[in-house]
């Protein structure tokens, strides 16, 4: 196991290398010098000094990644054009944001997706299969934009139950301020037993959440229930049944222990979309994380800014799927002595 | 012979409908077995042994549809409800597969699979379980039981595997095991071992065994009574040393010339020329006509039904004691 | 069952056409794919109005008789608009697979036929491409090389073809190993000609059914670009550009954004349902599957 561990972080640190070798050469493509990216319009001279000896760009190429790499290293992405402040100030500032949204949709996604997948496959050709099926289809179909921009028309606009936009309500912050303390607003209010403001992140939440959670929902109801029917169709699944274990043992013990295993992966593939898809629904919800951040960036050619959080969330999901890999080679029997 | 058969199968009929047609998997198959007794169901791949093997557990379900009679000690299995299948499966009856690797469930322990199945059947707490799981892992010759109860089935060969699965069987105290092609997926060696063990284990508990092989050479040192299978249906059935020696049905005298003769100096290898029928597309009259030798337009016509050729010997053929021409088809194959 | 597969390659395609007529959902997705090439084929004959004439005196006027679909807040009829953004779409769907397998296809055919070091180092690459979260990679090219629709389609494609490398190079190693290969190069084949002639051929039924489940996906990540506004630009007519445009406004006027965010969902629902019936037929692994 730990020869293990250790060849897939050394696998993880190349790829790694690979992507920051992506993302230098993307930022040494940009149509004009990066110097001019970097510094906004009307430089003075020594700013423009200053900044390439920063960047190193009167050195070799090789060389100018080596300083990129050290760069990164240290987490310093450049000074972000729009706020004129380091990129990697206001990726801290803004991550609790995009985490707590992440968080949990994700597990909103997997509570229900994972249950739906399994019985659409125990149960095939039922209602609940046919119904799974057609929200696996539709689910993939729909923008994650317009789903938003749907449940804005109908949560705020026809209903008027849930605010439009933002993590809180401004005037809530105000009168009911709460410590800072783990940057997640539903755990921090929550703490602070300042339940006003709890409720108001909630409500908050509620929309951008249920947009993420819409669509994730078909990759994990649709890759649960692939899984499980492969599951039902193994030969031991045969031995059960000819043993006469029970139908609802067979499916929710013998047969759900070796979905579980597999779907795993289901759980690195849709964080992946959410990371991916918090940058648009982020937008659409005026949500202050990081994919909001990247748009305001994109907006603004602020590109140290959108590099920066390139990087960060190419991070996180590699290290997500190291630890699903991980968590595969510790559940399987089979894997985990070799 | 005068007892009620343990496994009575009467003109049993089961199908697949496919998107355009339908796979006849068994057409009008009988078979009985009596108690103590160990019976080979014998045929070529196809032949539909398998399927009769899984519908006598109630095992083959829809879509397929099942038609007939099968009674297992007494209760009628075609169409039961679910208690009755959990009351036989198992219990009165347990069964064994080709491919012991994948017929364990790989993310439970050895010990776990048998002590829940042994819990379920014959009650008692996890520790009674685990003790009698661990002797009937001694019965089928594994040692070191306790170690072994607390393995993976990856951890184990192939071998040790299928003796895991008899020792399971057996926990059960079941008065018929289904043992389908126990021996196929396994090394020769393996494969005596596991038939003496088989023949042992039936003779100690007075245990009926459904044997179903493609192999005659097993069927020959294990089986008392032989029922053979083509395309779906019963073609002949009676002892082993009576269907050995006097073979009636064609296909049975081509399929025992297919043997390869040990101590005649040479293997005659005969193979039997053409190819089993399409199961969606049965051939009329005796579904072996067009690949037998002594078919006439009868044949072709009208399909044969079962008629006595011995004491406890019949075969599904019209003309069941027409020589065949032996000597010619051994001479095209040795040319 | 296994029969099933075993029909002989003309044979297996007209069985497979003949067992996907009998799949409803396949023939809704195709008839309603139909509609989109018709109307991005026949757009400037279809649409009633210019799709970029401005019209103050008619804008945002709701859905009715002369304007089935309303106008937005230049006065521009939406459903002009819709049936020339079609064309984009079809455009973008072609467009990014096209380079995706371009890429993809050739990388994954030296990959699996030399194996050895430059199949590791290329799937490194693939490994690589596939290491940041979907959206992102395109997102960040699009950055690079300027906004636009046609720098969104090329980022598009560089984010997509490890895909199609991987299932080449899978396809190839399949027959890597087969007698007729090494025959070919017992005879003095050239391997140019060994991997045009017998590898690529076997990796074409996978790589039809992974780029028609692709084609919606690339229209979604198109829009989604265009919506965050790296992507089309105006004049040119993009779903996900109306959808974006229409941000401010949508509440009050719905149809603006409801009408070409659904010919987003058709769209994409249709060749998803069209691909899904593909893969069903074409696919053992899947077959009566999901």
């Amino acid at each position: 196991m730990a020869r293990y561990v250790a060849h897939r972080l050394l696998m993880m640190v190349g790829i790694l290398f690979g992507v920051l070798i992506i993302t230098f050469g993307l930022s040494r493509v940009l149509p004009g010098s990066p110097v001019e990216m970097m510094l906004g319009a009307k430089p003075t001279q020594e700013q423009i000094a200053e900044a390439r000896d920063r960047l190193g760009l009167n050195e070799t190429l090789p060389e100018q990644f080596l300083i990129y790499l050290k760069n990164a290293a240290r987490g310093d992405f450049g000074t972000s054009l729009r706020t004129g402040q380091p990129v990697t100030r206001d990726i801290a500032n803004r991550a609790s944001a995009t985490v707590e949204l992440v968080v949990v949709s994700l597990g909103l996604s997997l509570l229900f997706g994972l249950p739906l997948g399994v019985i659409s496959a125990v149960r095939q050709d039922s209602w609940v299969d046919h119904a799974a099926r057609a929200v696996s289809i539709a689910g993939v179909a729909l923008p994650a934009f317009f789903i938003g921009m749907l449940l804005q028309m109908l949560f705020y606009g026809t209903l008027e139950w849930l605010p439009l936009q933002a993590r809180i309500g401004a005037e809530v912050l105000l009168d009911h301020p709460f410590e800072t303390v783990t940057g997640l607003y539903l755990v921090d209010t929550a703490l602070d037993g300042n339940w006003i403001a709890f409720k108001s992140a909630a409500s908050h939440l509620a929309l951008p959440v249920l947009t993420m959670t819409l669509a994730t929902i078909a990759i994990v109801t649709r890759n649960a229930r692939a899984m499980m029917v492969d599951v039902l169709g193994e030969d031991y699944i045969l031995t059960s049944r000819a043993y006469g274990i029970p139908a609802r043992t067979i499916h929710y013990r013998y047969a759900l222990k070796a979905t579980l295993i597999p779907v795993l992966t289901v759980v690195g593939l849709t964080f992946g979309y959410m990371l991916g898809g918090s940058v648009v629904v982020e937008y659409v919800f005026d949500w202050p994380g990081l994919g909001g951040y990247v748009v305001g960036a994109l907006i603004n050619n602020d590109f140290p800014a959108v590099m920066g959080v390139t990087l960060v969330l190419a991070t996180a999901y590699l290290m997500i799927n190291l630890a699903v890999d991980l968590a595969y080679h510790l559940v399987d029997p089979r894997l985990r002595r070799s | 012979m005068s007892t009620d058969p343990l496994l009575a199968i009467r003109d049993l009929y089961v199908e697949f409908p496919l998107f355009r047609r339908t796979v006849h998997a068994i057409n009008g198959c009988s078979l009985d077995v009596a108690p103590g007794q160990i019976v080979g169901l014998v045929g070529e791949s196809g032949s539909g042994k398998s399927v009769t093997a899984l519908a006598s557990l109630g095992l083959v379900g829809p879509p397929a549809r099942v038609r007939g009679s099968i009674r297992l000690a007494g209760h009628e299995i075609v169409g039961c409800r679910d208690e009755t299948l959990a009351a036989v499966r198992g219990g009165v009856a347990a069964m064994i597969f080709q491919n012991p690797t994948t017929a364990l469930n790989p993310y439970f322990t050895i010990g776990r699979q048998m002590t829940d199945v042994i819990r379920l059947h014959r009650g008692g707490d996890v520790k009674e379980a685990k003790a009698l799981a661990a002797r009937s892992l001694g019965q089928v010759g594994l040692a070191d039981t306790g170690a072994q109860l607390h393995k993976y089935p990856h951890q184990l060969s192939g071998g040790q595997l299928q003796r895991v699965m008899i020792a399971m069987a057996l926990a059960c105290r079941p008065r018929l095991l289904i043992a389908d092609e126990p021996t196929t997926a396994l090394d020769v060696t393996v494969q005596a071992q596991i038939i003496v063990l088989l023949r042992e284990l039936a003779a100690q508990s007075n245990m009926s065994v459904l044997f179903i092989t493609h192999d005659l050479g097993v069927v020959a040192s294990l089986c008392d009574r032989v029922t053979v299978m083509y395309a779906g249906s019963v073609v002949e059935e009676g002892a082993v040393s009576d269907i050995f020696d006097h073979p009636a049905h064609p296909y049975t005298r081509k399929l025992i010339d297919t043997v390869p003769k040990l101590g005649t100096g040479r293997r005659d290898f005969v193979a039997i020329p053409g190819q089993v029928p399409d199961p969606s597309r049965r051939p009329a009259g005796c579904p072996f006509h067009p690949r037998c030798e002594l078919a006439t337009e009868t044949c072709a016509r009208e399909q044969p039904a079962a008629r006595p050729v011995g004491s406890g010997h019949s075969a599904v053929c019209h003309y069941p004691d027409r020589p065949l021409k032996l000597v010619s088809s051994r001479g095209s194959a040795e040319a | 069952m296994s029969s099933v597969a075993m029909v002989s390659e003309p044979g297996r395609w007209r069985t497979a056409w003949h067992l996907m007529s009998r799949n409803p959902l396949f023939v809704a997705g195709v008839v309603v794919f139909a509609v989109v090439i018709v109307c991005a084929l026949f757009a400037p004959w279809l649409a009633p109005y210019e799709p970029n004439a401005i019209n103050f005196a008619d804008k945002l006027v709701p859905p009715g008789l002369a304007h089935p679909f309303g106008t937005d807040d230049l006065g521009r009829d939406i459903l002009s608009r819709v049936i020339h953004g079609a064309r984009t779409s079809l455009v973008i769907g072609i467009t990014v697979l096209a380079i995706a397998l371009v890429l993809g296809i050739p990388i994954g055919l030296l990959a699996g036929y030399y194996g050895g070091r430059l199949d590791s180092l290329l799937m490194r690459l693939t490994d690589v491409f596939l290491a940041f979260p979907p959206l992102l990679l395109p997102i960040a090219i699009t950055a690079a090389l300027g906004a636009g629709l046609f720098n969104a389609m090329l980022a598009l494609a560089v984010s997509w073809f490890p895909w199609y490398a991987r299932i080449v190079r899978g396809a190839v190693l399949r027959v890597r190993g087969e007698r007729y290969i090494d025959a070919a190069r017992a005879m003095g084949a050239k391997d140019m000609w060994i991997m045009t002639r017998h590898a690529l051929p076997n990796s074409t039924t996978p790589v039809f059914v992974q780029a028609s489940m692709d084609f919606g996906y690339t229209i979604l990540a198109a829009a989604s670009l265009s919506f965050i506004g790296i992507g089309a630009r105006p004049p040119t007519i993009e779903w996900g550009l109306m959808v974006a445009l229409s941000r401010t406004k949508f509440l009050d006027y719905w149809w603006i954004a409801a009408f070409p965010g659904a010919a987003i969902f058709f769209t994409v629902l249709a060749v998803n349902l069209i691909g899904d019936g593909l893969r069903d037929v074409l696919d053992p692994r899947y077959r009566g599957r999901s």
